[in-house]
């Protein structure tokens, strides 16, 4: 033995010795070691401060229940807080810092919480700050949040990626222990495709911290053999470092793969962590059980530890946390500790059973041991300071006597550790047999064996194991046979439940991790939050991110206790995932930043980018918004040089992304006549018509037109943003409402690049771009007609609609010809000095128009309010037209669409601003109103806006106040007709 | 004129060493190739129909109509079950032109659109090519739950997407996946992402 290391390898790679730091000190420990085996090998078995008290604390437990040993990890942008020691696998270069402490890990100033701990006691949020109220926020909450608290985040962006993924199996079996395995193997020779996943970097759970053995071999080399054999089945896949979070509905679950924590940079192109989405047919939970510390005073000082812990420690890690250890047990399983720390070497001062009698055979091998062992004795106290050096025990006959020893392995017996059953709801039931919480069988589809179920002996753990792995591959069509059995011996479990040690001496802990102890726990009793529920909200017992493993029933049982009721009648608190924590990060994958979501862009997007176009995003898509030429530096000198252009000459605007739909059918005319509030059965073939579509409640969904290609096959567009919304819709008609209809819907939004061409000179700029292709004159192409021709080859479409009020037409052509067909309107526009113009002009000159656009199309307007009142066809039925006619919805004062301009021509106006009438206040009574859309109209050379006025529709002329608090105030406004521009419409006809 | 007018992959943005993600070691686990041409067209059967359909897809091209997500070849021409009374029919190097001849010849008995320009296709196989898919798509691509001509409507990095399954090739899977025009961008970027640690390669023999 040198220092705290024993000799032997247990499952370390004693050839890698590998250095790390701890609060800068450099130490050194082995490939196969955790930062917790290194630490203890190296003497250190002081990690951390508390929550609350910042009592020294060392390390509980060998696995992910740790509540103590919480470190944060690395340095800089990848430093993580409050890692379990336990489980952070040593890799070259570790450096780990101990947290909560200032400013030192021996010498804490916060340990005076420790003597200030009245003030802390469960409850102490809400009783402390009783009065005065004022001083919650900006006193008390600071300091309490600067004295209680863990680790430290980086506050730095995370430098390492993430990712999700898929897995899929008949049987999926959570835990790599000898239940676990017995089940892999017995289902994975059946063929069946078996997910088996431990957490651990070493598969075989307790195999390899035990002195145990099956079929005559040494049972850390059967789990060796076991990964193996599952290896060679091409349908088995184990994974290593990959904690099985959370169960979800539809035998769906959540786990985490730790693929590069173990390193210290992760590989190139390998992500930190993985994120899997498990879907599987079968489920079989073997994740073993987590041991019960006793209830003692003292039982947090560093050098107590997990009789469990201890042996793992020293079988598996070669590690001791002393040189001279007691036990404290209530279980025949914690005097396997004692007999694996004589077989390594290690001295055993005591070995004190709270039992005034056990099993024959324990005391007879503890002779053969000359074990010094003290029946019906328990531990009162402890003593040391930042390390134990002592222990008060009182005997059966309640002498104290001191026991020196620097650690104490304890164990109160085991909890099943089947959380992820609970995640779905199923509620643990107690079992008298075990003194334990069991999961309820038959609850749901999963199948629990080995500890998680309570069966702690490793022949039932085998047994059990290869029952179930027989069973599930059988119930996903596979031919399973349980095949051989392992022999293994069924060791010793007898157990007598100590709740808590009466009479003990300083605090005793239950929730390590949250500083609860004994105390709060009758504190909550006594002031009546006697419920599990209420007792964990009132003293924050199991609420911390440990989620109460090794506390929570410890503190249910001693309320039972305090309460005088049994256990059962007590119940237990269930958990929600995660099981462990998860980072954020792994939940987001690689969607972050710019890849939060999907981007959409349209075939002549590149053009655009090589234009310096400004892009705005329209849901996913990016549109260009206007189109900067050299020495343009602020949007409205661009936007107003591309509305003047177009009005004067011609400009081409990207209108790839408006919803399109291909509507045929023998019954896409009625279809249409019923979707739309206005005609259009009576379309006739190569016409366009505008149109309305209501929502069911009768206010208006979307606008938009409709194409009569030929026959009975249209063409209707929608807005961008709401493309998908009308599809839907239609969709829910087409199926659900007239399935009898003879109509096809299909979106045809990606397979049409479509430019809308506009202004005076578009019509001699499309008859060059066009040539013979196509007639483009007036007489040929009436305003509203649509045409297919053929262009370069390729099936192309115009359409002589307008947003704009000029004459205008969209020419769409198949995507991949998008590109070229921008370029190609640019060089033939050139002759006709036409600008590309982007959705800010485009915006401009609809409001010029006065046409409504989704400001106006916000969910509250109905046909009527826009001026669309005329779409609202007395001829037909349609979706929609029953609740349009709602009174509210036809109330004489409902405010309607105007048009407002500022008295003052230099004032600017402001969408959101509210109308109100000359010297009304401004409340919510006197409202008339709001502006819905504003712009600087570069025909009239001043603001100009939409807005819905209370009797809009006659008031032109009345000046009325547009009232805007948040920005400048008052702006007295006229009110005119919305058209702005070319009210007459002529020059679309023009 | 016609010179200059030619068309843009989807992908052309994309192409080139920066889009695509070598593995340190050089393996080439994932290889993408580009499916160009593609004639893609949506089939929707006429109300009453159905049997129309069926018989002329059957003497016509002599495919018998998928029923289910799978996937039916004649020759050039395959025809995917998308969902009820929907098809996806394609037709190697059809163009533009696929769709009208094929609304043509099912004039009367199906509504067809065409798609060519709709959907960016990518062919992906390589060794690594399910372990990628496990992170694009949320399905199961395992022999068992998805065999030579399976086809799926799923989700790709929160894109719409349509995988199929074509002929093995060399040993390996081989799969294509379409997702909207506009999005292919971000699908590359998807993938390359998830496939990095395998090594992906563009194959432009495709």
């Amino acid at each position: 033995m040198s220092g705290f290391r024993l000799a032997g390898d247990g499952s370390l790679e004693r050839d890698r010795p590998i250095a790390f730091k701890f609060d800068d000190k450099p130490y050194q420990g082995f490939a196969g070691d955790t930062l917790a085996s290194a630490l203890l090998a190296a003497g250190i078995g002081l990690v951390g401060r508390s929550f609350k008290y910042h009592r020294p604390r060392g390390i509980l437990t060998a696995g992910s229940e740790e509540p103590n040993a919480l470190v944060e990890l690395r340095t800089g942008a990848r430093r993580e807080p409050n890692t379990r020691a336990t489980v952070a696998e040593l890799f070259e270069g570790l450096e780990a810092r101990s947290q909560n402490r200032w400013p030192s890990l021996a010498f804490d100033a916060g340990a005076i919480n420790s003597l200030l701990s009245p003030l802390f006691v469960a409850g102490f949020y809400y009783k402390t700050f009783m009065w005065p109220a004022a001083l919650w926020e900006k006193l008390y909450e600071p300091i309490i949040r600067r004295a209680a608290g863990l680790g430290r985040a980086s506050m730095a962006s995370d430098p390492d990626t993430y990712e999700k993924a898929h897995a899929f199996c008949d049987v999926l079996i959570i835990g790599g222990g000898p239940a676990g395995l017995a089940a892999a193997l017995t289902a994975g020779r059946s063929g069946a495709r078996v997910l088996l996943c431990d957490e651990d970097f070493l598969i075989g759970g307790r195999l390899n911290g035990e002195q145990l053995e099956i079929d005559g071999k040494r049972a850390s080399s059967w789990a060796r053999q076991a990964e193996a054999e599952l290896l060679t089945f091409p349908e088995v896949r184990i994974m290593r470092r990959t904690t099985v979070f959370g169960a979800y509905d539809s035998n769906t679950f959540g786990a985490l793969e730790r693929v590069s924590d173990h390193l210290s940079l992760p590989a190139l192109h390998q992500p930190r962590q993985r994120l899997w989405k498990v879907v599987a047919k079968r489920t079989i939970l073997a994740a073993g059980a987590v041991e019960r510390p006793i209830v003692f005073g003292g039982n947090d000082r560093p050098g107590v530890m997990m009789a469990s812990a201890v042996r793992t420690y020293v079988n598996r890690f070669r590690a001791t946390p002393g040189r001279r250890i007691g036990l404290f047990t209530t279980c025949d399983d914690g005097w396997k500790t004692a007999f694996d720390l004589i077989a390594a070497g290690v001295d055993v001062t005591a070995v004190i059973d709270a039992r005034p009698a056990i099993a024959p055979a324990l005391l007879t091998e503890a002779k053969r041991a000359d074990l010094r062992v003290m029946l019906g004795s328990q531990v009162v106290a402890t003593h040391g300071g930042r390390a134990l050096d002592a222990l008060s025990v009182r005997d059966a006959a309640g002498r104290v006597s001191r026991v020196p020893c620097d650690a104490l392995a304890m164990s109160g017996g085991w909890n099943p550790s089947m959380s992820i059953s609970t995640h779905l709801g199923a509620r643990p039931r107690w079992s008298d047999a075990i003194s334990a919480f069991v999961a309820d069988d038959g609850t749901h589809s999963m199948h629990i064996i080995g500890a998680a179920a309570g069966e702690y002996s490793l022949g039932a753990a085998l047994r059990a194991g290869a029952a179930a792995g027989a069973g599930a591959a059988q119930a996903t069509g596979f031919d399973a046979a349980a095949g051989p059995a392992w022999r293994a011996n069924d060791e010793l479990a007898g157990l007598t439940p100590l709740w808590f040690v009466d009479g003990s001496r300083g605090k005793a802990f239950v929730d390590f991790q949250h500083d609860v102890t004994r105390d709060d726990v009758g504190l909550a009793a006594r002031e009546g939050f006697r419920s599990v529920e209420l007792l964990k909200r009132y003293t924050t017992l199991g609420m911390a991110t440990d989620q109460g493993k090794t506390s929570n029933i410890n503190g249910h049982a001693i309320m039972a206790a305090l309460t005088e009721r049994a256990i059962p009648e007590v119940g237990t608190t269930v958990s929600r995932p995660p099981y462990t924590p998860v980072a954020i990060a792994a939940f987001a994958g690689h969607h972050r930043g710019k890849d939060f979501k999907p981007v959409r862009h349209t075939a002549g997007h590149q053009w655009a980018k090589d234009r310096g176009a400004v892009f705005v995003e329209a849901g996913q898509w990016l549109r260009a918004q206007w189109f900067p030429l050299p020495g343009e530096t602020d949007w409205l000198t661009s936007v107003v040089r591309e509305v003047k252009s177009v009005r004067a000459a011609a400009g081409v605007c990207d209108v790839s992304t408006l919803g399109k739909i291909d509507v045929q059918g023998a019954d896409a005319p009625a279809f249409l006549d019923r979707v739309y509030s206005n005609m259009m059965s009576t379309l006739p073939a190569g016409k366009v018509r505008y149109g309305l579509m209501l929502r069911e409640d009768g206010l208006v969904m979307d606008d938009g037109t409709v194409a009569h290609l030929e026959r009975d096959h249209f063409l209707i567009s929608t807005t961008t943003v709401n493309a998908a919304k009308v599809m839907q819709h239609l969709e829910h008609a087409r199926q659900v409402l007239w399935p009898a209809f003879d109509v096809q819907l299909v979106s045809v939004t990606e397979q049409w690049s479509q430019y809308a061409v506009a202004g005076p000179r578009a019509r001699d700029l499309l008859q060059t771009l066009l040539g013979g292709s196509l007639d483009v004159s007036d007489a040929a192409v009436l305003y509203l007609a649509c045409r297919e021709f053929s262009w370069n080859g390729v099936p192309a479409r115009l359409f002589r609609i307008s947003f704009s009020g000029e004459l205008a037409y969209e020419l769409a052509v198949p995507a991949r010809y998008g590109d070229a067909t921008i370029k190609a309107i640019m060089a033939a526009g050139a002759a006709f000095d036409v600008v590309p113009y982007g959705t800010e002009a485009l915006g401009v000159m609809r409001i010029e128009k006065g046409h409504v656009a989704g400001n106006e199309l916000n969910g509250t307007t109905t046909a009527v309010d826009l001026g669309l009142g005329a779409l609202m066809s007395k001829k037909k039925d349609y979706i929609g037209r029953v609740l349009a006619a709602r009174l509210g919805l036809n109330a004489p004062d409902r405010p309607v669409l105007v048009g407002v301009k500022p008295v003052n021509r230099e004032s600017r106006l402001y969408s959101g601003a509210h109308l109100l009438r000359p010297g009304d206040a401004s409340t919510l009574e006197n409202d008339q109103g709001f502006i819905t859309s504003v712009a600087f109209s570069p025909m009239l050379g001043h603001w100009i806006g939409l807005a819905f006025l209370s009797r809009g529709a006659s008031r032109t002329g009345e000046r009325i106040r547009a009232h805007d608090p948040l920005r400048n105030g008052d702006v007295d406004v006229e009110v005119v007709p919305p058209a702005f521009f070319d009210p007459a419409g002529e020059r679309l006809k023009s | 004129m016609t010179g200059s007018f030619i068309a843009r992959s989807p992908y052309a943005s994309n192409a080139g060493a920066a889009g695509v993600a070598e593995a340190s070691n050089g393996t080439r686990g994932v290889v993408a190739a580009e499916r160009d041409g593609l004639g893609i067209a949506t089939v929707l059967a006429r109300a009453g129909q159905i049997a129309t359909l069926e018989r002329r897809c059957r003497e016509d091209f002599g495919i018998d109509l998928p029923r289910e997500p799978r996937r039916a070849v004649s020759n050039d021409l395959s025809i995917a079950g998308t969902g009820p009374e929907a098809w996806l029919a394609i037709r190697e190097r059809g163009g533009n032109a696929f769709a009208s001849s094929l609304a043509s010849a099912l004039d009367g008995c199906a509504s067809v659109s065409d798609q060519s320009d709709s959907y960016a296709v990518l062919r992906l196989n390589g060794p690594k090519v399910r372990q990628t898919l496990a992170k694009l798509v949320p399905i199961d691509v395992h022999d068992r739950a998805f065999p030579v001509g399976a086809v799926a409507g799923t989700v790709a990095a929160h894109m719409g997407a349509l995988l199929w399954r074509l002929d093995d090739e060399e040993g390996t899977a081989v799969f294509e996946l379409a997702v909207f025009r506009s999005m292919a961008g971000s699908l590359w970027h998807a993938l390359a992402s998830c496939a990095a640690e395998f090594g992906l390669v563009l194959d432009d023999r495709h």
